[in-house]
């Protein structure tokens, strides 16, 4: 298993076991996730690789940006993007932009780990 | 370039594109877009979002992608969708030079314009359109709601009622506002009956099959 995995398996048992100051279980992680705590578990000791869909729904549920399972730390950089949209936006739709923008860096990040390991 | 052209040069785009990748217009549909969107190695991310974002294109990194709301009913969907290959095709030097920023709206504002003519022209070609409204017998100042659910139906095009208005409106069929409070969807179930998927017991067989 690649480093990538086992640092986002040591941030899952971080960000769970320091889930509003008490932790929450695998068990309930698990339901919130839709999945069972066998796996919350196989994903916290990298035996499974979480998906980036995974990631991002672990992301919400813990009300943090998907970045930080990755290394780099760096701030998001300014995003260029072209929206359809029915007109302004407001600043939660462009939170949800870089939420995207962060999603994709994120899948890049899986894709380099998966080609490393 | 002025307006003008720039527009008449996103149409031709769209013809052009038509043809190179086969498309016809009563075969156009979200699998087709799917389709293309994989040949050109654009990734689709079905996104929860407001109603105000449709959708949004990002190609940094030489990875092209487009997140799409995933509340999009089909047709405005197909719509978002194409509206952004132009994107794709047209305008991803500008990105990455970061000459556009995003929620930059009306900086933007003639690149998306020109998004919406090509989507438009992609998808139900303006002399198509003019062939079937001729077909029809359709007169300018004198057409009526019923006749707009008639030209849905007989144009086989995946657009919206919405689509068709601007499309009238554009030629001078209707006046832009003239059927702003007609529900036309509830009027082709009055003429047409309610379609079968949309009915009771057609739902409950869903249901009942999970």
């Amino acid at each position: 298993m690649t480093d990538i995995y086992k640092r986002i398996g040591q941030k899952i048992r971080e960000l769970r076991t320091g889930y509003k100051g008490r932790g929450i279980s695998q068990d309930r992680l698990a339901e919130e996730m839709q999945t069972t705590a066998n796996t919350i578990s196989r994903w916290e000791t990298a035996t499974y690789k979480p998906s980036v869909t995974d990631l991002e729904r672990l992301a919400r549920f813990f009300g943090v940006s998907i970045t930080v399972f990755f290394p780099q730390g760096e701030p998001t950089p300014r995003i260029n993007a072209l929206l359809s949209a029915t007109g302004d936006l407001d600043e939660d739709d462009l939170d949800e932009v870089t939420r995207y923008a962060q999603f994709r860096r994120a899948r890049a990040e899986l894709k380099k780990g998966k080609r490393k390991g | 370039m002025f307006r003008s052209e720039y527009y008449e040069a996103m149409k031709l785009l769209a013809a052009n594109k038509r043809l190179e990748h086969g498309i016809s217009t009563n075969m156009l549909g979200l699998q087709k877009i799917r389709d293309l969107y994989k040949k050109e190695g654009i990734a689709i991310d079905l996104w929860q979002t407001s109603h105000r974002i449709r959708a949004v294109y990002m190609c940094d990194g030489g990875d092209p992608s487009v997140l799409v709301n995933r509340s999009l009913p089909k047709e405005p969907r197909l719509f978002a969708m194409v509206h952004e290959l132009k994107h794709h095709y047209c305008d991803q030097k500008l990105l990455k030079n970061g000459q556009i920023r995003c929620g930059d709206y009306n900086a933007n504002e003639l690149i998306e314009k020109a998004a919406e003519v090509f989507a438009a022209e992609f998808i139900y070609p303006s002399q198509e359109f003019l062939d079937c409204a001729e077909s029809l017998g359709l007169k300018k100042g004198e057409v009526t709601p019923e006749e707009v659910v008639e030209l849905k139906r007989a144009c086989g095009a995946p657009i919206s009622y919405k689509f068709l208005q601007k499309r009238l409106a554009w030629f001078g069929f209707i006046n832009p506002d003239e059927f702003a409070k007609v529900q036309f969807q509830k009027l082709e179930e009055e003429i047409y009956g309610v379609p079968i998927y949309r009915q009771p017991w057609f739902k409950a067989r869903r249901r009942r099959r999970g």
